[in-house]
C-alpha cells in the first residue's frame, strides 16, 4: 500500500492499529473520569454512557473545595511527596554510587540482599512495620511515612545500573585530580545521571502522590490526611458522591501530569541520544 | 544499561581548526544553540539579583559581562563571574540606570506629547521626528555604554565618549539587536497565556545576548582605536 | 626529582597473582615504555604506580618517599587513559582546569597554565566546547592537556593512542615524544604496540604473565634479546626461530639447520658455545638478515647459502616479505622488491649470521647473553 508516496507494509499497519487500540483502551477510564466529573451523581452510572455531558456541572469543581478540606489534603500530599522524592533521590544515588564504584567487602552479597527485598510485597510486612512505628511513637505523623519511604531498593537498583555504565576511568581521573568520593558523587555522578534521576523522580513522585495504603494505615487524623484517602470523605455510609470524587481526582492528577510531562523529555532524550545512534 | 556506556565515550565529529569562522546570524544561532542552557540559568540569576530593585542595574551589567564572554567564546564560570561583575560594576551601573532611565523617560514623554500635538497640527512633525531620533540614539548610546564598560575598564567619561562614538559609527547591528529584544517582548505579549514563562526563562538573557552580539564588533573597534591614540600620544 | 623505583612489587586478586615481584628503577625524566601481550599486567603495574590499585606487596618509591599508602592526588602524578576519561559535562577548559581548581590554585595561574597547555597542544579553539563534540584526536589532546596543566613530575599513559586511527597515531606519537622533551618529566607509557615502544622509549620494559622479561634501550632489546619471548615479541615481522644443532669444526662453531651448515661469527663467546657443543639449540635470525645476493658489506665468513620453498610473497612496496618453508618450518625473509619468485619456487638466499641469536630450547634463555 502507498500512503503519501511512501510504501507501507501490512505489518506496519497492523502494528499501528494495535498500538492505537491499546492506547484507546488505556485512555478510556480517564475519559470516563473526566466526563463523570462534570455530571450529577445520579447520571454518573447512566447507561449508555453519555461521554460529553449535555449539561456539564462545573459546580462540581467548586464544591470539592468546600465539602472537604481539599486544599489541606493537597498541601499534605505535596509536602509528603516532595520530601520523599528528594530524600529518595539523595539516598538512592548515594547508595548506588557505593554499590557501583567503590570496593568494600561483601558488596555484591549486600546488594543482592537489598535488591531481594523488592520481591517481598509490602503487604506482607506492613503490619509488623506499623507496630514497630507505633512503638517509636510515630503513629499519626507524617514523619512515619517519610521514614518508611525515604529509602527504596528499586531506586538504588536503577541508579546503580546507570552508574555502572559510566566508565570507571572517569572516577579514577577525578581521584587523581584530587576529589574525594563525596565530591566525585556530587560533581561527576549527579550531573551525569540526569536521565536516571528524572526517571526515578517520575516513579517516586507518582507512587508517593498516588499512595493509598500507606497514609491509610498511618494517618487517621483529618488534618494529616492526603488526597487519596481524603477522597473517601465523599463516601458516606449510604451514598457516594461520584461526581465530586471524579472532579477531585482530576485535580489530584494534574501535578502528576506536570511532573511526568516536564521530566519525560530528559528521560526520553537520554535514552534516545545514547541508544540509537553510534 | 551497559549500552549507555557508548554515550559517555562515543566520539564526536570533531571541530575543525581552520574552518572559516561563521559570522553574522549563523554564528548568532550557533552560539545560542550551544549555550541555551547557560542562557536560561543566566536569566534566572538576573531575575534573582534584580529582585531587590536597586541591584537591577548591576545585574544588568553582570548579565552583559557574561553575554560578552559567550560572544567571544570564552570559558564562563557562571555564578563566579556573575557575582564578580555585579560587584565590579555596581556603582557605575546605578549611575547609568539613573541617567539613561531619566533620559529615555524624558524622550518617550516628548515623543508622546509631540505625537499628540502632531495629530492636530502638522507643524509638530519636525520636533516629533527629532525627539524620536534623539531617544533612539540615547537608547543606543546607553546600550553601547554597558557594552563598553563591561569590555574594558576605562574612566567614566572616556567610556561615555567611546560609547557615543560607537553608537554613531555603526548603529545598524545594534538597532537589529534592539529590534530582536523588542520582538522577544512582543512575542511574550502576543502569545500571552502560552508564553507566560518566557521572561522567566529567557527574555532578559537572550535580549542582552543579542545586544552584546550586535555591539561586539563596533565596541572592539572603538576601543582599539582609542588604544592606538593613547599609545601615539604617550611618547 | 621524580625517579621511581619499584621493589618486589606484587599484585594479587584473591588467589590470582597478576604481577610478580617487579623490580624496576626509573630515572628522573626518563621515557619508559611497558610492553607485553594482552593481560600481562602492564596496566595493573601502571595503576599501582598511580595509586588506583592497592599494592599487594613490595615498595613503590617516587623521588625519595615511600608511596604505597599515599593517595593518588598526593603522588604528583597525572594519568592519561585509553578512553581519555574526559568529564562529559564540563567544557574543555573546565576539564583542564579542574585539577588545579581542586588544589585551590590562584585563578591567574590556572588561566595561564590552561592557555599555555592549550597553545602547545593546539587546542585553543576548543576550550569552550564540550567533549561530546570532539573527535578522538582532539579528545586525546585534551586528555594530555589535562595532565599537563598540573605540572606533575610523572606522567602515566595507558595505551593513549590505541583508540586512534593509524595515521593520527603516527602524528600523536611524534607529538608525545616532543612533549616529553619539552616538559622534562618522567613518562611511563603502556602499550602493546611495539612500534610505539621502539620509537618513543628511552628504555623498554618487556613483560609477560606479570614478570619482567627484559629492560633495555630499544636497540639493545632488538640486538640482544635475553630470551625467545623478547626475541619474538620485538621486531616485525618476527625473528625466525629455527631448531638447530651446534657443532664445532676446525675451531669454528656451526649451527646445523636441516641440510644447511651455518657458520657462527667468531665474535660469539666461545666458552658459552662450548657448553652446548653437540646439543640442540634454537637459532634466531631476523627476516632482514636473509638476502637474495650477498651484499658487499657482509663478512662472507659469517654467511651461508640457504634454500627454502616460497609459500607466499607479500609485496610491501619498499620490500617483499617472503613466507618460506624450510624443512617443514615456516619462516619469513625480507628481500628487495627486485627479487622475483613464484609460489612453490625453491629459492636460494644468503643467510647473514652476524646478528644471529642462540637460545637454549629448554629454558628459552639466550646462550649468548
Ligand atoms: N579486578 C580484577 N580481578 C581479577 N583479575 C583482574 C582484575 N583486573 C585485572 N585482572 C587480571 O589481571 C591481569 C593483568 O591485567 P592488566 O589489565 O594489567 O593487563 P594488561 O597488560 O594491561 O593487558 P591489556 O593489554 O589487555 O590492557 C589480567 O589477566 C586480568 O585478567
Ligand atoms: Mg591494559
Amino acid at each position: 500500500m502507498r500512503i503519501a508516496g511512501r510504501k507501507i507494509s501490512g505489518g506496519t499497519i497492523a502494528v499501528y492499529l494495535t498500538v492505537i487500540v491499546v492506547t484507546i483502551i488505556m485512555l478510556l477510564p480517564f475519559a470516563w473520569m473526566l466526563s463523570a466529573s462534570l455530571k450529577l451523581d445520579r447520571d454518573v452510572f447512566a447507561f449508555p454512557i453519555e461521554w460529553i455531558p449535555s449539561h456539564p456541572r462545573w459546580q462540581n469543581y467548586v464544591d470539592i473545595w468546600t465539602k472537604i478540606p481539599l486544599a489541606l489534603f493537597i498541601y499534605n500530599t505535596s509536602k509528603l511527596t516532595i520530601i520523599v522524592t528528594v530524600l529518595q533521590l539523595l539516598t538512592s544515588s548515594f547508595a548506588a554510587y557505593a554499590f557501583a564504584k567503590l570496593h568494600f567487602p561483601y558488596k555484591n552479597t549486600l546488594f543482592l540482599g537489598y535488591i531481594a527485598t523488592i520481591a517481598m510485597p509490602w503487604q506482607v510486612y506492613m503490619v509488623p512495620q506499623f507496630l514497630l512505628m507505633r512503638e517509636f511513637g510515630l503513629n499519626n505523623t507524617h514523619l512515619a511515612l517519610i521514614c518508611l519511604q525515604a529509602f527504596t531498593a528499586f531506586g538504588v537498583f536503577l541508579m546503580r545500573q546507570f552508574y555502572m555504565s559510566i566508565p570507571n576511568e572517569l572516577c579514577e581521573a577525578a581521584r587523581i585530580d584530587g576529589m574525594n568520593e563525596y565530591q566525585i558523587w556530587a560533581k561527576i555522578m549527579l550531573p551525569l545521571s540526569k536521565p536516571a534521576l528524572s526517571t526515578l523522580t517520575i516513579f517516586t513522585f507518582v507512587t508517593t502522590w498516588n499512595d493509598f495504603l500507606g497514609p491509610m494505615i498511618y494517618l487517621t487524623k483529618t488534618e494529616l490526611k492526603t488526597i487519596q484517602i481524603g477522597l473517601r470523605m465523599f463516601i458516606s455510609q449510604y451514598s457516594a458522591e461520584y461526581g465530586l470524587i471524579m472532579a477531585a481526582s482530576v485535580v489530584a492528577l494534574i501535578p502528576v501530569l506536570i511532573v511526568f510531562l516536564s521530566l519525560q523529555r530528559f528521560f526520553v532524550e537520554g535514552v534516545a541520544s545514547s541508544g540509537l545512534k553510534g | 544499561m551497559q549500552w549507555l556506556e557508548a554515550f559517555w565515550t562515543k566520539e564526536g565529529k570533531g571541530i575543525p581548526k581552520d574552518a572559516p569562522k561563521r559570522t553574522g546570524l549563523p554564528l548568532f544561532a550557533e552560539i545560542i544553540a550551544r549555550e541555551w542552557w547557560e542562557l536560561v540559568k543566566l536569566n534566572l540569576l538576573f531575575l534573582l539579583f534584580s529582585l531587590p530593585l536597586v541591584t537591577a542595574p548591576a545585574a544588568t551589567f553582570a548579565t552583559a559581562t557574561i553575554c560578552r564572554m559567550m560572544v567571544e567564546d570564552r570559558p564562563v564560570y557562571l555564578l563566579r563571574d556573575f557575582l564578580e561583575a555585579l560587584r565590579a560594576h555596581a556603582m557605575r551601573a546605578t549611575v547609568w540606570a539613573l541617567v539613561a532611565g531619566t533620559a529615555v523617560i524624558i524622550g518617550v514623554g516628548a515623543i508622546s506629547a509631540y505625537a499628540a500635538a502632531a495629530r492636530t497640527s502638522l507643524f509638530y512633525a519636525a520636533p516629533l521626528a527629532l525627539s524620536l531620533v534623539v531617544t533612539l540614539f540615547v537608547t543606543l548610546w546607553a546600550a553601547c555604554f554597558v557594552m563598553v564598560s563591561v569590555t574594558e575598564a576605562r574612566p567614566f567619561w572616556e567610556s561615555l565618549k567611546l560609547s557615543a562614538l560607537a553608537a554613531l559609527l555603526r548603529p545598524l547591528p545594534l538597532l537589529a539587536a534592539l529590534a530582536f529584544v523588542a520582538a522577544l517582548w512582543i512575542a511574550h505579549i502576543l502569545f500571552y497565556p502560552v508564553s507566560v514563562f518566557m521572561p522567566a526563562v529567557m527574555n532578559f538573557s537572550l535580549g542582552m545576548f543579542a545586544v552584546a552580539f550586535g555591539a561586539q564588533g563596533v565596541v572592539a573597534q572603538v576601543l582599539a582605536r582609542s588604544e592606538e591614540e593613547n599609545t601615539i600620544q604617550e611618547p | 626529582m621524580a625517579s621511581i623505583s619499584l621493589k618486589k612489587l606484587n599484585k594479587t586478586y584473591g588467589a590470582l597473582k597478576v604481577v610478580h615481584d617487579i623490580d624496576l628503577e626509573i630515572a628522573d625524566k626518563e621515557f619508559i615504555v611497558l610492553v607485553g601481550p594482552s593481560g600481562c599486567g602492564k596496566s595493573t603495574t601502571l595503576r599501582m604506580i598511580a595509586g588506583l590499585e592497592e599494592i599487594s606487596g613490595g615498595e613503590l618509591i617516587i623521588g625519595s618517599d615511600l608511596m604505597n599508602d599515599v593517595p593518588s592526588k598526593d603522588r604528583d602524578i597525572a594519568m592519561v587513559f585509553q578512553n581519555y576519561a574526559l568529564y562529559p559535562h564540563m567544557t574543555v577548559y573546565r576539564n583542564m582546569a579542574f585539577g588545579l581548581e581542586l588544589r585551590k590554585a590562584p585563578r591567574d595561574v590556572i588561566e595561564r597554565q590552561v592557555e599555555e597547555a592549550a597553545k602547545i597542544l593546539d587546542i585553543s579553539h576548543l576550550l569552550n566546547r564540550k567533549p561530546k563534540a570532539l573527535s578522538g584526536g582532539q579528545r586525546q589532546r585534551v586528555a594530555l592537556g589535562r595532565a599537563m596543566v598540573r605540572n606533575p613530575a610523572v606522567f602515566l599513559l595507558d595505551e593513549p593512542l590505541s583508540n586512534l586511527d593509524a595515521k593520527l597515531r603516527g602524528t600523536m606519537r611524534a607529538e608525545i615524544t616532543k612533549l616529553h622533551k619539552r616538559l622534562d618529566a618522567t613518562f611511563i607509557y603502556v602499550t602493546h604496540d611495539q612500534v610505539e615502544a621502539m620509537t618513543m622509549a628511552d628504555r623498554i620494559v618487556v613483560m609477560k604473565d606479570g614478570h619482567i622479561q627484559q629492560v633495555d634501550t630499544p636497540q639493545n632489546l632488538y640486538d640482544r634479546p635475553v630470551n625467545m619471548f623478547v626475541a619474538g615479541f620485538i621486531g616485525a615481522p618476527q625473528m625466525n626461530l629455527l631448531p638447530a644443532k651446534l657443532t664445532q669444526e676446525d675451531g669454528r662453531f656451526f649451527a646445523l639447520v636441516e641440510e644447511h651448515k651455518l657458520p657462527l661469527p667468531q665474535s660469539f663467546d666461545r666458552s658459552r658455545l662450548l657448553a652446548y657443543e653437540g646439543k640442540d639449540v634454537v637459532l634466531g635470525i631476523r627476516p632482514e638478515n636473509f638476502h637474495e645476493l650477498a651484499p658487499a658489506d657482509i663478512d662472507p665468513a659469517n654467511s651461508a647459502p640457504f634454500h627454502a620453498v616460497v609459500e607466499l610473497a607479500e609485496p610491501m612496496g619498499s620490500e617483499v616479505h617472503l613466507n618460506l618453508i624450510a624443512g617443514g618450518r615456516n619462516m619469513i625473509a625480507r628481500v628487495s622488491p627486485r627479487f622475483r619468485s613464484k609460489i612453490g619456487d625453491r629459492v636460494s638466499l644468503v643467510a647473514d649470521l652476524t646478528n644471529a641469536q642462540l637460545f637454549d630450547p629448554q629454558t628459552e634463555r639466550s646462550i649468548l647473553y
